[in-house]
C-alpha cells in the first residue's frame, strides 16, 4: 500500500506541472493589474486578444503537428504567402468596381487559404511518403514560401484593398459608448466622435471572433474526435498506432495540411488588419508560436499538449509584452524575461519526465 | 562586402555604393576609401528631419514615441538617433519611449496600444519604417485618437503612401531612391569618360509629404510613386531603357545639385514642406 | 474454472514451415500442432529461429514453403491484419502501447467506438462506452490497474503487459502469441503475467510463449518445443522434462530427429 501513496504523490506533482502555465499566467494578471498602470482594463484586454490572434493561430496548428512528434517550421512564410495571394486577389477583383467587396473579400481569403493549404499538402506528403524529417522538409518550403511571396508581391507591401477590408480587420462584433446616447452597439460601428470616440470600446473585435472560433473547432477535434485520439497516439507511439491499424500516413498529410491552412488564416486576417498584403508578415511570429506552444505544455517529443495549453502559453507571452510596456521597462528586459519563461516551460516538461521516469520497473 | 568588393576594385572594376556605405560612409578620411562615391540619405539626417517635422506639425505640447523595429538595424537605428537629436532641441517635448517591434506590424500595434493607455500626453509617433508606422498608426486609429496623435513615417513606399491618404499616417518623411539610381548612373558614365572630379558623397536627401502635397505632381511625392523598395533600381531600369545614343559629355559634366526641398539644410532655406 | 474436453483437432496447424533469406535458412521444415486450451513453451539459443517462426505466423513474414493451417483450413497470412482477422494476436517485446494515452484508449487503439451527435453530422468518440467495455475487460481477465483514466505511462511494467494482454482478449484473439512477456519485469509482476497467461487458456485460448527464461516456462507451459539452428529439435511435455535436459537440446548436445538423439553439436566439448 506504500506503493499507491507514492503514486498519489507523483500523480500530484504530474498535476502541478499541466496546470503551471494557468497559475503562472493568473499570477501575472493580477502583478500586472496591481501596478496601477492601467492593465485591467476592456480596452487592453481587447488590445491583448487582437494582438495574440495570429500567434494564436499559428499555434493551433502547430500544437497538433508537434503533438504528432512533427514540427512546421513554415508557417511564418506561409502566412506571408497568404497575405500576399488574398491582398492581390481582392484588389485585382476590385479594381475598377468590377466586383463588390463581400465577394471580393471571401474569394480573397478563400485564395489565401488555397495556396497555404497546398504547401501544407506538399509537407505533409513528402514527409509522410518520402520519410523526409519534418524538420528540414518544411524548412525547405519555408523558402518556398517565400520566395513565391515576393515573386507575387514584388518585395512591396500589395495595398489597393477596399475599405471593407480595413474594416473586417478592425471593427468589432460589439461596441460600447459610454456616456450619453451610449449603449451596446451590435455589428455596427456608431458615429461618434471627439471625447466619446476616444472612450468607445470595441468589444472582440472581428480577428478574436474568428480565431476564438478556429480555438473551438481545434479543442473539439483534438479532444472528442477519432482523429484527435489519433494525433495523440501517433505522438506517443507511432509504430503502435501503425500496428493497430491507424492510418498514419494519411494523418499526416491532414495534419501538415490543417497547420499550413491555419497560417494561411493568420495571413488573411494580417491582410485585413493592415489593409495590404505583407511577404514578412509572418516570418518574426514563427519562433514566438513554438515558444507559446512550449510554454503551454506541448512536448516537443510529442503525445502531450492541449489546445487551451497554447492559448495559455500565447497569453503569457502577449501579457508580458504589453505589461512591460506599460510599465515602460527597457525594451530589451522583455526579450529577457520571455526567454526565461521559455527555459521555464522546459524545466517544467524535464521535471514532469523525472517524475514519471521514477514510475518506471517495479 | 569590403573584401570581394576589394577584389573587384583589384580586377579593374569601379565601385560606387547606393544607399549604403562601406566602413562608415566617409570615402575620403575614413577606414575605406576605395569606392568612387556614396550616393544615399543620411539616415541621421532624415531622424533629424522627421523629429523636426512632428514636433512641428504638433503644434502646441504633447510627448512623442518611437516605434523601432528590428534591433541593430543601421539604418533604422540612425533613423532613431537623429529622431531623438531633434526632439531634444525641443523643449516642451518629450520622448516618452522607444520599444522594438521585430518588423512585426502586429506587435507594433501591441506595443502602441499599451503606451497609448500609459501616456495620456502622447501627441505623436515616429515610426521608423514603414510597418512601425502602420502597425502605430493602427493602434491609433482603434483607441479612437486618429487626426489627435499624429504618426509619422520613414520611408515612403507605395504601402506609406496609402496608409497617408487612408489617414493612419499623418506624415511621411521620404527618401530619393530614384535620384540615387540616376544619379550612380550618370556617376559611373562619367567616370568611365575620364571625370575625376565626382564628390565622394552625394546625400539624396527627403521629402516631408503630407496629405496636402501628396497630389501634387511636382512634389516629391510624384517620384516616390515609382519608387520601389530596392533604392536605385527604378533610376537603374530607366537608363537602360533610354536609347543609346552619342556620349553626353564631351567635357567634364558639371553635376547638378540636388533641388532646394531635397537639400538636408532645407530647414535653414525654410524649404522643408513645400514641393 | 470449466472442465476442458480434450479437442483433437489443433487450432493450429505448422507443416514443414520453412524460411529462406537469401542462402541462410532461418526455419528448416519446422512442423507444430497447437491445441486448444494449452501453452506452449517455444524456447531456443539466440538465432535459433523462434521469432522468425512466430512473424511467420503472426502475417510479418512469408513462409518460403510449407503450408499453415487454422482451424482446420489452409491459410495464406499476408500481413498482420489477416493474421489479427483469423483471431490470432501477437503481443511483441515492446508491447506496441501508447504510453500517453489511458487504458480505454489502448484498448480500442485504431478501433475507437463511435457515437453521432448534432443529428448525425458529427460523430465523436464514445468515450463512456469505452470505458465501461475496458473495465469489464479488464476485471474478466482479473486484471487490476490503479485507474482507468491515468496515462499508462504511470504504471508498472507488469500492469502494461496486462493491458496489452487485455487489448488482444477484447478483440476475439483465438490464439495469443507473446514474445518474451515478462523481460523487465520484477519477480512479483512477473507471477501476475504468469497467472494471466494460465487463465488465458482456461478460457481455452491457447498461448505461444516465447522466452528465456526457463523457470518461467517451466511455470507455466504444458508442452516445450526446443529449436536450434531453425529446425525442431525437440517436443516435449513440460511434464516429463527438467531444465537441464532442454537446455543440452538448446545448444545441440541433443536431437529427437536424429537416429541416434545425439545432436549436431554433440561432438563439441562441452563447455
Amino acid at each position: 500500500m506504500g506503493t499507491s501513496g507514492l503514486q498519489s504523490r507523483r500523480r500530484m506533482l504530474l498535476a502541478l506541472t499541466r496546470v503551471w502555465p494557468w497559475a503562472f499566467l493568473i499570477v501575472l494578471l493580477v502583478f500586472f493589474s496591481a501596478t496601477g498602470v492601467g492593465f485591467f482594463t476592456l480596452r487592453n484586454s481587447q488590445n491583448i486578444l487582437v494582438a495574440i490572434t495570429p500567434v494564436l493561430l499559428m499555434g493551433l496548428g502547430q500544437t497538433m503537428v508537434i503533438i504528432a512528434a512533427g514540427i512546421d517550421l513554415s508557417v511564418g512564410w506561409v502566412m506571408g504567402l497568404s497575405s500576399v495571394a488574398s491582398a492581390i486577389l481582392i484588389r485585382d477583383l476590385t479594381a475598377g468596381a468590377a466586383w463588390g467587396p463581400f465577394p471580393a473579400i471571401v474569394l480573397g481569403a478563400l485564395a489565401g487559404l488555397g495556396i497555404a493549404a497546398l504547401i501544407g499538402l506538399a509537407n505533409g506528403a513528402i514527409v509522410a511518403k518520402l520519410h523526409v524529417p519534418a524538420f528540414i522538409m518544411t524548412l525547405g518550403t519555408s523558402f518556398v514560401a517565400r520566395g513565391a511571396a515576393f515573386l507575387l508581391s514584388g518585395g512591396n507591401v500589395v495595398g489597393g484593398q477596399p475599405p471593407a477590408v480595413r474594416a473586417f480587420g478592425n471593427d468589432a462584433l460589439m461596441y460600447l459608448v459610454r456616456g450619453q446616447g451610449g449603449g451596446l452597439y451590435f455589428f455596427h460601428k456608431p458615429d461618434v466622435v471627439g471625447a466619446q470616440l476616444r472612450m468607445m470600446e470595441r468589444i472582440l473585435p472581428w480577428p478574436v471572433v474568428v480565431t476564438a472560433i478556429a480555438v473551438a473547432i481545434f479543442i473539439f477535434v483534438l479532444r472528442k474526435m477519432q482523429f484527435g485520439r489519433h494525433v495523440y497516439a501517433i505522438g506517443g507511439n507511432r509504430e503502435a498506432a501503425v500496428r493497430a491499424g491507424i492510418p498514419v500516413d494519411r494523418h499526416t498529410i491532414v495534419l501538415y495540411t490543417l497547420s499550413a491552412a491555419t497560417a494561411g488564416l493568420a495571413g488573411v486576417l494580417n491582410t485585413a488588419r493592415f489593409s495590404g498584403g505583407s511577404a514578412i508578415a509572418g516570418d518574426p511570429l514563427l519562433l514566438p508560436s513554438i515558444a507559446a506552444v512550449i510554454i503551454g505544455g506541448v512536448s516537443l517529443f510529442g503525445g502531450k499538449g492541449t489546445v487551451l495549453g497554447t492559448v495559455v502559453g500565447t497569453l503569457i507571452i502577449a501579457v508580458l509584452q504589453t505589461g512591460l510596456v506599460m510599465l515602460a521597462v527597457q525594451p530589451f528586459w522583455q526579450f529577457v524575461v520571455v526567454g526565461i519563461v521559455v527555459i521555464l516551460a522546459v524545466l517544467m516538461d524535464q521535471m514532469r519526465d523525472l517524475v514519471l521516469g521514477r514510475a518506471e520497473g517495479t | 562586402m569590403i573584401a570581394p568588393l576589394q577584389a573587384a576594385l583589384d580586377a579593374g572594376i569601379k565601385i560606387i555604393t547606393v544607399d549604403t556605405f562601406l566602413g562608415n560612409g566617409d570615402y575620403v578620411n575614413g577606414p575605406v576609401t576605395f569606392p568612387l562615391s556614396y550616393i544615399g540619405s543620411d539616415n541621421v539626417e532624415g531622424g533629424r528631419i522627421a523629429g523636426n517635422a512632428l514636433a512641428d506639425a504638433l503644434g502646441g505640447k504633447g510627448n512623442v514615441y518611437i516605434q523601432n523595429t528590428v534591433v541593430g538595424t543601421s539604418t533604422t537605428e540612425q533613423g532613431s538617433e537623429g529622431f531623438k537629436e531633434a526632439i531634444k532641441a525641443h523643449p516642451g517635448r518629450q520622448l516618452v519611449g522607444e520599444d522594438y517591434n521585430n518588423d512585426d506590424a502586429s506587435l507594433s500595434t501591441q506595443q502602441t496600444a499599451a503606451v497609448l493607455q500609459r501616456e495620456p500626453d502622447l501627441a505623436g509617433i515616429f515610426g521608423v519604417n514603414v510597418f512601425s508606422a502602420q502597425g502605430a498608426g493602427q493602434a491609433v486609429l482603434n483607441a479612437g485618437l486618429g487626426g489627435e496623435v499624429r504618426v509619422i513615417a520613414f520611408d515612403a513606399t507605395q504601402s506609406a503612401i496609402e496608409q497617408l491618404r487612408a489617414g493612419t499616417v499623418s506624415l511621411v518623411i521620404a527618401q530619393k531612391p530614384y535620384d540615387m539610381g540616376y544619379l550612380a548612373m550618370e556617376f559611373a558614365l562619367a567616370d568611365a569618360r575620364g571625370v575625376t572630379s565626382l564628390p565622394k558623397r552625394v546625400a539624396t536627401g527627403y521629402a516631408v509629404i503630407t496629405r496636402d502635397n501628396v497630389d501634387n505632381p511636382t512634389s516629391p511625392a510624384s517620384s516616390t510613386r515609382r519608387a520601389t523598395s530596392r533604392p536605385g533600381s527604378e533610376g537603374l531600369r530607366a537608363l537602360r531603357a533610354a536609347p543609346s545614343q552619342e556620349p553626353r559629355w564631351t567635357a567634364p559634366p558639371a553635376w547638378r545639385p540636388p533641388p532646394a526641398w531635397a537639400r538636408p539644410d532645407c530647414r535653414a532655406a525654410g524649404a522643408c514642406s513645400s514641393p | 474454472m470449466m472442465e476442458q474436453v480434450p479437442i483433437r483437432e489443433p487450432m493450429l496447424a505448422l507443416r514443414d514451415l520453412t524460411k529462406r533469406f537469401g542462402g541462410l535458412t532461418a526455419v528448416d521444415r519446422v512442423s507444430l500442432d497447437i491445441f486448444p486450451g494449452e501453452v506452449v513453451g517455444l524456447v531456443g539459443d539466440n538465432g535459433a529461429g523462434k521469432s522468425t517462426l512466430i512473424k511467420m505466423v503472426s502475417g510479418v513474414y512469408q513462409p518460403t514453403s510449407g503450408e499453415i493451417r487454422f482451424l482446420g483450413r489452409p491459410v495464406q497470412i499476408g500481413g498482420p491484419a489477416v493474421a489479427r482477422d483469423l483471431g490470432i494476436e501477437t503481443i511483441y517485446q515492446d508491447l506496441a502501447l501508447a504510453d500517453n494515452l489511458d487504458a480505454a484508449a489502448n484498448i480500442f487503439l485504431g478501433r475507437e467506438v463511435k457515437r453521432r451527435i448534432l443529428g448525425g453530422f458529427i460523430t465523436t468518440l464514445n468515450e463512456a462506452y469505452m470505458h465501461t467495455e475496458a473495465a469489464k475487460a479488464l476485471s474478466t481477465l482479473d486484471v487490476h490497474i490503479p485507474s482507468l483514466k491515468a496515462e499508462i505511462l504511470t504504471m508498472s511494467g507488469g500492469q502494461r503487459q496486462a493491458i496489452a494482454i487485455t487489448r488482444a482478449h477484447y478483440w476475439d484473439a483465438k490464439m495469443m502469441i507473446m514474445d518474451e512477456p515478462t523481460n523487465n519485469l520484477g519477480v512479483v509482476e512477473q507471477r501476475k503475467v504468469l497467472d494471466l497467461i494460465r487463465r488465458l487458456r482456461d478460457r481455452g485460448i491457447p498461448v505461444i510463449l516465447i522466452s528465456h527464461t526457463m523457470h518461467d516456462v517451466f511455470d507455466v507451459s504444458d508442452r516445450i518445443v526446443v529449436l536450434h539452428r531453425g529446425r525442431k529439435v525437440a517436443e516435449k511435455r513440460t511434464a516429463e522434462t527438467d531444465q537441464e535436459e532442454i537446455v543440452r537440446y538448446m545448444i545441440g548436445l541433443l536431437d529427437d530427429t536424429t537416429p541416434t538423439g545425439k545432436g549436431a553439436d554433440s561432438a563439441a566439448p562441452p563447455c
